[in-house]
């Protein structure tokens, strides 16, 4: 009974903060704030038969010792989670044979005894060189290691405050990175120095929300690497990046968007209100689609497969809705540790 | 002698069969009529001869495939036959379905228009009663015989002929219990096996437990939402029969199922593509008619028919089909096929949230939403009207015999509409209960609308009375929302004033003033008026209503004789209103001189100008000062503006306009 209500209070408190699909397409991996990794097959999830349990994790293990998983991505062979402890590596393999463990792992440089940066976002950069995976956290900085040899290449600095979340730009010449020091900055990967350019969204009054707060929590770019769309405090907007000019504002009223994408034409964003937005990109909002959680942390759309080609959303809930037409909600995973 | 010879069945069955024909080819059905009439025989027995010639003649021209015409000419012929009464009146009918029954499809179309032509012929009264059996089994038969999906013009034509023949309501025409179409099913895959589109899984290394897939036809490019697939298509059943919603269990899985699909279709909202391509081309597009007889159920369309808006339309449109039924009272219902409250309380929402869902739905939603509303109440009515039993619509005339009489003697006079009305007694049958009901609240329309309850127009004080309020300066309310500045009040405030009030004549304007000011001034003006009419009331008792009522009726009356004067000559009205306010106070001398020449009827005087009874008591004991005493003590407690047009009023009211004009200068 004890055990019972206390995994029924912890299903309640669960947030799912990240999630990503396997290299095959046809697994989903989540990550919530207790540090548990669940994967759910979209298989037998979408079948005709699919009921309640196929609905449920087929498996699940603790990814991180002690603290949540803010962030998951994968390579061909590797699904790597980062959060608050260390970056870890699991094989594919062992996790389909229900056996995962640690295959390396990478530590963000210590600057101080007692701090403990937690990485926000981890992006990984495949070039036919080298593999490089790029980190960026609480602090302030945006590490780049080489996959191959484990060592740390490059640290890029400014940024005044924690890094939110980091993209790709210019076929991984180029790293787009927001902060919570309201600036988005762009830097060339390969050399240490300062951003090239540095975009403040919450100094211009077509965006800047002051009532919100001047962080950034999204950025993501489109794939002509022509515009950059990011949002949080102030509203979600596109940028022009040769004028580095805010073009067109996406308006959510009294919401914050943390997590935004480009998706065929349109952009699909989540933030504080219990909906997925798709939008047109000159800004019109083109249909809101309800979720079971009330602010959304991740959006992904399974591009691997065809005929598994779903829009999976996460947010501060233990549920992971899952659309098959991108109009409306086909039904939720449940994240239930086993 | 005896009536007739024996008449030889079979010879003059030839003969006739012979002249018919040779009536046909020539085209001449007289010729055939009167030569069958000349034959010897008793009436009866030539009839049947008659009868089974003209049936013997279309057997053989089915045989000989004749064309229509040939047909038509026959069936002319016997039309014209039993109009002249050689052959009885079943037997066109009678041929007619002898054609039908014997003719191929294709010319049995061909064929039908003679019976579309000569509906009005079907209908006569000679024909009516006899035929209608025959023609009603004939079209049934030749319905049954053809397909609805594939000659859905003919049925519709038979159909369509049916429906002209027979009066609204023939009962056999009626779906009278209120019966559904049971019979269309719509068929889905219940079950996944059913499905032909699972998607095949690796069988390979994985060795996690994932099903093994039959590969029977190439997977779908994109998954499918099998769960509302199959919640959508089930209510498809419920909308078949809908007395299964009565059903506890079956009610909550089709509320389950119902609510899910209508927030699939709340989330998916629809692009309006229609209107964004009329801002683009501004050219007008067709709707293309679309139509469909049954759904398609497969799985790969129920993305696809998601996002198309007929077929959302369809679907809204059978919810709120099903909403209407089972909200409504139908005779053939059974007792236990009504709804609980909580029931009829989702029925409600819900039937909100579709009405919603439509007027959503481009193209012109609010359009489709509203004709839809339309069409739903007319069902209503024609549910009442078949719970009635199917009330005859024809409207009874009213018989008169001395009409024709009537118009030719009482040339003169014209006959009012009203008067026809009158004489039937005062009620009148309008042909519908509720029309009845609401003409005979009152037969006479000159009376219903001198009606006291037919005076719309207010009276001053009450229209004014917020305004008065309003125009208190210790009220404080502020300008903006004093009534006299809004444009509607004053524009209305206006025209009620030119109807009942005599300071519209009296008032004196500098041109230009602005409207609100102008308000203001009547408004103080109508304010003092009030207070007086209301306490002369009180003490006044009896006649007081009348005087008021007197007093507003005759001030449009006398307003109209100041208006020609002021309408005739402009200059001197000019000067008269600028006199105005110096002489508009009654002198002393003018008191005196009235006192003068009133002399007895001083107290008319009085209490025209609404002196108290007590007051003039004690004038009259007074004696001869009286007059003159009690116009000075009127002048100075009277309160209203102008004392002179009261005064004026007063004596032209009791006769005394002599006075008026030795003593005023009258303009």
């Amino acid at each position: 009974m004890q055990e019972q209500s206390l995994q029924s209070r912890q299903l309640y408190h669960m947030t799912i903060f990240t999630q990503c699909f396997s290299p095959c397409g046809k697994y989903v991996a989540a990550a919530n704030n207790y540090g548990q990794i669940a994967i759910f097959s979209l298989v037998s999830a979408l079948s005709p038969e699919a009921n309640e349990s196929s609905r449920l994790p087929i498996y699940c293990f603790k990814g991180c010792k002690e603290g949540a998983i803010y962030c998951l991505t994968s390579t061909d062979t590797f699904l790597i989670s980062a959060g608050e402890g260390d970056i870890c590596a699991w094989k594919w393999s062992d996790i389909h044979n229900k056996a995962p463990k640690i295959i390396w792992s990478l530590s963000l440089p210590k600057k101080g005894v007692f701090t403990n940066p937690e990485v926000n976002s981890i992006v990984v950069d495949k070039q036919e060189q080298a593999t490089r995976l790029l980190a960026g956290g609480g602090d302030n900085d945006i590490h780049i290691w080489n996959m191959e040899n484990g060592q740390l290449e490059n640290t890029l600095q400014g940024h005044e405050d924690y890094v939110h979340s980091i993209c790709l730009k210019n076929n991984g010449r180029e790293c787009v990175s927001a902060s919570e020091d309201g600036t988005v900055r762009i830097w060339d990967a390969r050399s240490s120095s300062e951003a090239v350019h540095i975009l403040e969204p919450h100094k211009t009054p077509m965006c800047g929300r002051p009532e919100m707060g001047k962080w950034v929590g999204c950025v993501a770019m489109d794939h002509g690497d022509d515009w950059l769309i990011c949002g949080g405090g102030p509203k979600l907007s596109t940028w022009h990046l040769r004028s580095l000019t805010p073009t067109a504002t996406f308006d959510t009223p009294g919401s914050c968007q943390n997590f935004v994408m480009y998706h065929e034409e349109n952009v699909i964003s989540g933030g504080m209100k219990p909906c997925v937005n798709h939008w047109y990109v000159n800004g019109d909002l083109k249909s809101q689609v309800p979720t079971t959680s009330s602010s959304i942390y991740n959006i992904a759309v399974n591009t691997v497969l065809d005929q598994l080609r779903v829009l999976s959303v996460v947010g501060n809930s233990c549920k992971i809705d899952v659309c098959t037409n991108f109009g409306y909600k086909a039904f939720s995973l449940k994240f239930v540790p086993s | 002698m005896s009536a007739s010879m024996v008449l030889d069945f079979e010879r003059t069955r030839t003969k006739f069969l012979n002249v018919i024909e040779n009536g046909v080819k020539s085209g001449n059905i007289q010729e055939c009529v009167t030569k069958i009439q000349e034959e010897d025989g008793g009436e009866g027995e030539k009839k049947l001869v008659t009868d089974q010639s003209l049936r013997d003649v279309i057997r053989k021209l089915v045989d000989s495939d004749a064309p229509c015409e040939t047909f038509k000419l026959v069936i002319g012929c016997a039309v014209e036959g039993a109009i002249k009464d050689i052959c009885t009146t079943t037997v066109p009918f009678l041929m007619l379905a002898d054609m039908f029954d014997m003719l191929t499809l294709e010319k049995s179309e061909g064929v039908f228009s003679i019976v579309e032509d000569n509906v009005s012929v079907w209908k006569s009264a000679s024909f009516y009663d006899a035929g209608k059996n025959f023609l009603l089994r004939m079209c049934n038969d030749l319905i049954r015989r053809l397909s609805k999906s594939q000659n859905t013009v003919f049925c519709g034509r038979i159909q369509l002929f049916l429906s002209r023949l027979f009066p609204l309501s023939e009962r056999s025409a009626l779906n009278l219990m209120s019966q559904f179409n049971s019979e269309n099913v719509t068929v889905f895959n219940m079950q996944a096996s059913e499905s032909k589109f699972i998607i095949p899984s690796e069988v390979k290394v994985e060795k996690m437990e994932i099903e093994e897939g039959e590969m029977e036809e190439p997977p779908s490019t994109f998954p499918i939402d099998y769960n509302l697939y199959r919640r959508f298509w089930s209510l498809q059943e419920y909308f078949r029969k809908p007395t299964q919603c009565y059903d506890k269990v079956s009610w909550k899985t089709f509320s389950l199922h119902a609510d899910e699909v209508l927030k699939a279709f709340d989330s998916c909202k629809l692009d309006d593509l229609k209107s964004q391509r009329k801002k683009l081309d501004k050219t007008k597009q067709m709707d293309t008619q679309t139509f469909f007889a049954k759904y398609l159920t497969s799985e790969k369309l129920l993305d696809l028919q998601l996002s198309d808006s007929n077929f959302r339309r369809y679907v809204l449109v059978q919810f709120l089909i099903l909403f209407q039924y089972l909200n409504a009272q139908v005779k053939f219902k059974s007792a236990s096929h009504v709804l609980t409250d909580e029931q009829s309380a989702w029925v409600k929402t819900a039937t909100e949230k579709v009405t919603n869902l439509i007027k959503e739905t481009p193209p012109d939603g609010e359009k489709f939403a509203e004709s839809v509303e339309h069409i739903l109440e007319r069902e209503e009515n024609w549910n009442n009207w078949k719970n009635e039993g199917c009330v005859s619509y024809v409207r009874e005339k009213l018989t008169d015999d001395k009409e024709p009489v009537e118009k030719t003697r009482v040339r003169a006079k014209r006959k009012r509409v009203g008067d026809d009305l009158m004489t039937s007694a005062g009620k009148i049958n309008m042909g519908s209960s509720e029309l009845t009901r609401l003409w005979n609240i009152n037969t006479d329309n000159m009376d219903a609308c001198k009606a006291d309850t037919r005076v719309f127009l207010p009276h001053l004080e009450e229209y004014f009375a917020e305004a008065i309020e309003q125009a208190d300066p210790e009220a404080q309310i502020e300008d903006t929302y004093k009534l006299v500045n809004k444009d509607s009040y004053q524009w209305r405030s206006l025209r009620l004033l030119a109807r009942r009030s005599p300071h519209f004549f009296t008032q004196l304007n500098p041109p230009g003033i602005p409207l609100n000011k102008y308000l203001d001034i009547m408004v103080n003006k109508i304010a003092q008026d009030m207070p007086s009419n209301s306490g002369e009331g009180e003490m006044d008792g009896e006649g007081e209503e009348d005087e008021k009522n007197e007093l507003d009726e005759e001030e449009p009356e006398e307003k109209i004789p100041r208006r020609h004067q002021i309408t005739d000559s402009s200059k001197t009205i000019n000067t008269v209103k600028d006199d105005a306010p110096l002489t508009d106070v009654v002198t002393k001398e003018n008191i005196a001189k009235i006192a003068g020449l009133i002399g007895d009827n001083w107290k008319i005087l009085g209490k025209e100008l609404r002196m108290q009874e007590e007051d003039l008591a004690y004038f009259e004991s007074e004696g001869e000062t009286a007059p003159l005493n009690m116009l000075t003590v009127w002048k100075e407690n009277e309160t209203r503006d102008s004392k002179l047009d009261v005064i004026k009023s007063a004596l032209i009211k009791i006769g005394q306009s002599s006075i008026v004009d030795s003593v005023f200068i009258s303009s």
